[in-house]
């Protein structure tokens, strides 16, 4: 569990609690494996547990890319359905979760070129729905707005880098793997991302405690 | 979210917590529950599902390999008189112009060792 402590310049504080799971890309998950075995053999449950599992980080990692929630969903939901598909082409002695991850990066950036019509300013609608009530939850609901806005104006793979690197903890050469692009690459895509959304989301100040 | 070295390899807590928070929705379990729902449509078969279905087709190629293999060792002997041919020395089957055969070679040897050409030690 992660506390953050935003102050806004009004001078309002803002507390954001999240909790987030470790990615687990650099070692090998035997539950996962199991489970990926035996949904090659045809256990829809045991697919079913995969998807309880990873439904969080592929629906994010969808919306990173797609900003649109519906738009994401259907590419997440298209990246559970292509995993399944290709059980078979899956080596059980890698670790699942990049793999799941890779299938879902592509189906979320195909989607997103198919749709580019339709502009990246749709990230999460839901924040302009959250009712503004007291004075702190305005404030949350500002950070939230601006924060949408400053990443609409980032590219798809500055906003996938940033969100697998910052959000989910992956390292540089998993998000290189998953996006297949050099490292550097990515190292660049989130220097850019990252600069853009401090700049942003300059008049909050605060820090992680 | 304090600038740090920003090609590095440490992780902004303030921004990621941000940004995982911005990102997530909390209908997680009926996504899965939708996910589920299609692909309960489609049925995988297992890897020996599989391999059974493919079972009769590999074995009657089999068949079929196996009698052709047959047919063709059959005609191949038919073609050419059996070693026993009538001559008991080795060195003139080797100054022939024949195609040398299992049974030619192996008869060769026999004799060669002392047997006659019927695999009678003499």
């Amino acid at each position: 569990m992660t506390t953050i402590a935003l102050t806004t310049a009004a001078g309002h504080g803002v507390e954001l609690v999240t909790h987030r799971e470790q990615p687990t890309t650099g070692t090998r998950d035997p539950a996962d494996s199991g489970l990926a075995a035996a949904a090659k053999d045809g256990d829809q449950e045991a697919f079913g547990i995969l998807v309880d599992r990873y439904a969080g980080v592929v629906r994010r990692v969808a919306r990173s890319i797609l900003g649109n929630g519906f738009d994401a969903d259907d590419a997440a939901q298209d990246a559970f359905l292509s995993a399944w598909r290709n059980l078979d082409r899956f080596d059980p002695r890698r670790p699942f979760r990049p793999w799941l991850m890779r299938i879902a990066v592509n189906a979320a950036t195909d989607l997103y070129r198919r749709r580019k019509v339709r502009h990246a300013s749709t990230l999460p609608e839901t924040l302009e729905d959250r009712a503004a009530g007291p004075d702190r939850e305005t404030d949350r609901s500002l950070l939230r707005q601006r924060l949408s806005e400053a990443l609409s104006e980032l590219s798809e793979r500055q906003r996938l880098a940033v969100t697998m690197f910052d959000a989910e903890g992956y390292s540089h050469a998993d998000i290189a793997e998953i996006m297949d692009v050099p490292v550097g690459t990515v190292r660049s895509l989130v220097f850019h991302a990252r600069r853009a959304l401090r700049e942003a989301l300059a008049p909050y100040r605060g820090g992680s405690t | 979210m304090k600038e740090r070295n920003a090609f590095g390899s440490e992780r902004d807590g303030a921004l990621g917590a941000l940004l995982h928070e911005h990102l997530s929705t909390t209908d997680d379990a009926s996504f899965a529950e939708r996910v589920m729902a299609r692909i309960r449509q489609e049925p995988r078969e297992s890897s020996w599902e599989v391999l059974a279905g493919w079972a009769p087709l590999g074995m009657a190629a089999a068949a079929v390999l196996a009698l052709a293999t047959g047919l063709w060792l059959g005609s191949a002997r038919g073609d050419r008189p059996m070693v026993a041919a009538g001559t008991a020395d080795p060195v003139e089957w080797l100054s022939t112009n024949d195609p040398v055969t299992t049974e030619f070679v192996l008869t060769a040897v026999l004799v060669g060792d002392g047997f006659d050409v019927n695999g009678v030690q003499r």
